[in-house]
C-alpha cells in the first residue's frame, strides 16, 4: 500500500510540475486574456492536487493505526508495482521502435518490434516469429501507401 | 415542403443508389475499424474518383463511407478498447469491459442497433424539422456554446469514485487542451514545439490514453478474454445484444435527441456528442453503479449520440455552409467539386438535392443493419487472437494512427507520453473518462469563454436574459440534481412504506 501510495505522489508532482511550468511559460503573456483560463485552472488544479495528498496522508496514517499493519505491508510490498518488468521492457521497446522508425524506416523497425515484443510475451515458434509479423507488415504496408495513400517513414531500408 | 421531400425521393429510385450505398458503408466499416484512421481520411481518399460519378451518386458514396467509418470505429473500441474514431471513445467504456467478460458479441450487437437506430432517426428528425433546426442553430452564440460546453463538463460529476481524483484528472485534461496557440495567437504550453502550435493533436494522445495503456495491461494477459469464457463467434449472441437494445428505449431515444443536438453545434462533433450522452445515462440509469464495468446501456447511450450527431452535423454543413468538423469539411469540398455550394444558396436553389441526401442517409441506417452484421461477426473472431500476436499488431496500428493525422513522428511521442499518462490514471484509480473529456473540451472553453468575455464585457448580466443561455442552466442544474432527487424521493418512499 506503501508502494502505492508513493507512486500516487509521484504522478501528482509530475503533473503539478508541468501545470506549473505551464503556467509560468503563460504568465509571460502580456494580455489578460490569454491567461485568464489556464490561470484559474492551474489554480483550481492546484487546490485539487493538495486536497488529495492530504486525503492521502490521512489515509495512510489511518492505515498504520489499524492492527497487523507490518504483516499487511510485507504482503503488499510483495505485490506487483505499477510497473512490472515486462511492461518496463514492453515500453521501452515502444520507446526504440519510435527513434528507429526514421532511421530504418517503418516496414524494417515494425518488423524488428515486433519479432522483440511477441517473443517477450512468449511466443517462442521461430515460425510465428518470422511469417506472421512478415505477412502481417506487408498487408498494413500495401494498405496505408498505396491503398490510403498515407505516407509511412521511409528510413533507409524500407 | 412537403411536396420537395417526396420529389426528392423520385432522384433516388435507381440501382446506383443501392450500390454505393452498400458499396460506401463497407469501405467505410472496414477503414473506421483500423485506429486513428478516420472518416475523414476515408472520405479524403475517395473525394477525387468522386468527381467522375454523378453529383448525387458522389455524395451518396461519401456518406456512406462516413457512416460506416463512424460505426467502424466502436467496433474496435468495443473488441480492443481502440476507438477507430474519437467519437468511439465512450464506446469502449462498457464495451470493452463486456468483451473481457466474454460478452462482445452481445455489445457489438447493441452496438449495430444502436448506431442504426441514431443514422436512421437522426436523419429522419433533420428531414422534417430542417428548417426550424436551421433557424434554431443560428440563435447560438459565444455565451450560448460556452454554457454547452459547462453543460458538458458536469458530466465529470457523473463519474462515481473519489470526487478529487475526479477533478484533478479533469483539470488536468483541461489544462492539457488549452495548450498550443492562445486565443490572440501567441504559443503557450508547447514548450518551443511548433508542432504543437495547434495544440496537442486529439487522435495520438486519445489513442495513447485508451490503446497504449491498455496494452500495458495486456501484457500482462494471455488472451483478452481470459478464464474459461468463450470468445468464439456467435450470431445468437450478437442478436441477443441487438434485443438487448429494445430494454432501453429511454436511453436510446434520450441519446438521439442529445446527439443530434450537439451534432447541430459547428465544432462541437461526435466525440463530446458520445461522452455527453454516456455520462448522463449513466446519471440516471438505476444500473448507474455498473456503468464502466460492462453495462450494456452505456454503449447505446454512446453508439446512439455516435451516429445522430452525424446527421446534426451534415444538416448544419448543408443548411449554412458551415462544417462541424473535418468529415463535413471534405463533405463540403464534394458539394463545391459537383456545382452545389453548401449553405443558403444550396438550400435555395436544390433543396430536393438536401433532401435527397438526408434520405439517403436514412436508407443508409438500414443498411447499415446487413454490412454491419456480417462485419461484425467475422471481425469479432479478433478476441481469439493471443496477446503476443495482437499487442505488437496494435501497436504498430496506433503508432501508425498517430503519423496518419499529420504525418509527423512527433505524434507518435504524444502517443507513448499520454499512454503513460493514461495507464498511470487508470492503475492509482483516477477516472480516465474524466482526463479525456477534460482534454476533449479544453480548447473549446478557453475559446468560448474569451468570445463571451471580450463580446460582454462590462454587461455580464445580460447573458443570463438571453433564453437559450437559461435554458442550458436549468437543464445542466436538472441533470446535476436528478440523482440526488431521485435518491431522496426513493428514501421517502421507502420510509413511508415502513410506517405504513
Amino acid at each position: 500500500m506503501l508502494r502505492e501510495k508513493a507512486g500516487n505522489i509521484i504522478f501528482l508532482v509530475i503533473i503539478t510540475t508541468f501545470a506549473a511550468l505551464y503556467y509560468f511559460d503563460t504568465m509571460r503573456l502580456s494580455r489578460l486574456e490569454e491567461r485568464l483560463v489556464v490561470m484559474a485552472l492551474f489554480f483550481l488544479m492546484l487546490a485539487a492536487v493538495a486536497i488529495n495528498i492530504a486525503q492521502l496522508y490521512f489515509e495512510t496514517v489511518r492505515e498504520k493505526k489499524d492492527a497487523g499493519t507490518a504483516v499487511e505491508d510485507q504482503k503488499h510490498e510483495e505485490e506487483e508495482g505499477m510497473f512490472s518488468k515486462k511492461k518496463l521492457l514492453f515500453i521501452t521497446g515502444a520507446i526504440l521502435y519510435l527513434l528507429f522508425l526514421n532511421i530504418i524506416g517503418f516496414f524494417l523497425s515494425s518488423f524488428l518490434f515486433f519479432v522483440a515484443i511477441s517473443w517477450l510475451l512468449g511466443n517462442r515458434k521461430i515460425l510465428s516469429l518470422l511469417a506472421v509479423p512478415t505477412a502481417t507488415l506487408i498487408v498494413i504496408y500495401v494498405s496505408f501507401s498505396h491503398f490510403l495513400n498515407i505516407n509511412l517513414p521511409r528510413g533507409m531500408f524500407l | 415542403m412537403l411536396e420537395q421531400i417526396v420529389a426528392s425521393l423520385n432522384l433516388l429510385f435507381n440501382w446506383d443508389t443501392l450500390l454505393y450505398i452498400t458499396l460506401g458503408l463497407i469501405i467505410g466499416v472496414w477503414i473506421g475499424a483500423i485506429p486513428g484512421v478516420s472518416g475523414m481520411i476515408a472520405v479524403s481518399i475517395f473525394l477525387i474518383p468522386s468527381y467522375y460519378m454523378e453529383p448525387l451518386s458522389a455524395i451518396i458514396f461519401l456518406t456512406s463511407i462516413y457512416t460506416g467509418s463512424i460505426y467502424g470505429g466502436g467496433v474496435t473500441a468495443v473488441l480492443l478498447n481502440i476507438p477507430g474514431a474519437p467519437g468511439a471513445v465512450a464506446t469502449g467504456f462498457d464495451g470493452y469491459a463486456m468483451t473481457k467478460a466474454g460478452r462482445h458479441n452481445e455489445a457489438l450487437g447493441a452496438g449495430l442497433l444502436a448506431s442504426a437506430f441514431g443514422c436512421f432517426f437522426g436523419y429522419l428528425i433533420v428531414l422534417f424539422l430542417f428548417i426550424p433546426i436551421a433557424t434554431l442553430v443560428l440563435q447560438f452564440g459565444p455565451s450560448e456554446m460556452l454554457f454547452i460546453v459547462i453543460f458538458a463538463l458536469t458530466v465529470l460529476g457523473a463519474v462515481k469514485g473519489n470526487v478529487t481524483k475526479t477533478f484533478v484528472v479533469g483539470l488536468l485534461g483541461l489544462l492539457l487542451g488549452t495548450v498550443g496557440s492562445s486565443p490572440m495567437g501567441n504559443m503557450r504550453g508547447t514548450f518551443g514545439q511548433y508542432a504543437f502550435y495547434e495544440g496537442i493533436p486529439l487522435v495520438p494522445a486519445i489513442l495513447g490514453m485508451l490503446a497504449v495503456s491498455e496494452l500495458l495491461y495486456m501484457v500482462d494477459s494471455e488472451f483478452i478474454v481470459g478464464g474459461k469464457v468463450s470468445a468464439k463467434k456467435d450470431i445468437k449472441k450478437i442478436l441477443a445484444g441487438m434485443r438487448s437494445f429494445l430494454k432501453f428505449k429511454v436511453t436510446a431515444a434520450r441519446s438521439l435527441f442529445v446527439g443530434l443536438f450537439i451534432g447541430l453545434l459547428p465544432a462541437a462533433g461526435t466525440s463530446i456528442a458520445s461522452m455527453v450522452s454516456y455520462g448522463l445515462a449513466k446519471r440516471v440509469s438505476a444500473n448507474s453503479d455498473n456503468f464502466g464495468k460492462g453495462e450494456i446501456e452505456g454503449v447505446i447511450a454512446a453508439e446512439t449520440a455516435n451516429n445522430s450527431a452525424e446527421g446534426g452535423s451534415i444538416a448544419t454543413m448543408m443548411a449554412f455552409g458551415i462544417p462541424g468538423s473535418g468529415v463535413a469539411a471534405v463533405l463540403m469540398a464534394a458539394f463545391m467539386l459537383h456545382g452545389m455550394t453548401p449553405g443558403p444558396f444550396l438550400i435555395r436553389e436544390h433543396m430536393d438535392f438536401a433532401y435527397a441526401v438526408v434520405w439517403v442517409n436514412i436508407f443508409q441506417g438500414v443498411f447499415l443493419l446487413l454490412v454491419g452484421l456480417v462485419f461484425i461477426y467475422y471481425f469479432s473472431g479478433i478476441v481469439t487472437i493471443p496477446t503476443r500476436i495482437l499487442v505488437p499488431v496494435i501497436t504498430i496500428f496506433a503508432f501508425l494512427g498517430a503519423i496518419a493525422v499529420r504525418g509527423l513522428i512527433v505524434d507518435a511521442a504524444v502517443l507513448i507520453i499520454f499512454g503513460l499518462l493514461g495507464y498511470s490514471a487508470r492503475k492509482l484509480d483516477y477516472p480516465i473518462l474524466s482526463l479525456i473529456l477534460g482534454f476533449m473540451l479544453g480548447k473549446m472553453l478557453e475559446g468560448e469563454f474569451i468570445r463571451t468575455y471580450m463580446l460582454y464585457h462590462g454587461r455580464y448580466n445580460t447573458i443570463l436574459e438571453r433564453p437559450i443561455v437559461l435554458t442550458i442552466i436549468a437543464i445542466s442544474i436538472i441533470s446535476v440534481a436528478s440523482p440526488y432527487i431521485k435518491k431522496f424521493y426513493l428514501n421517502w418512499q421507502e420510509s413511508r412504506q415502513s410506517e405504513s
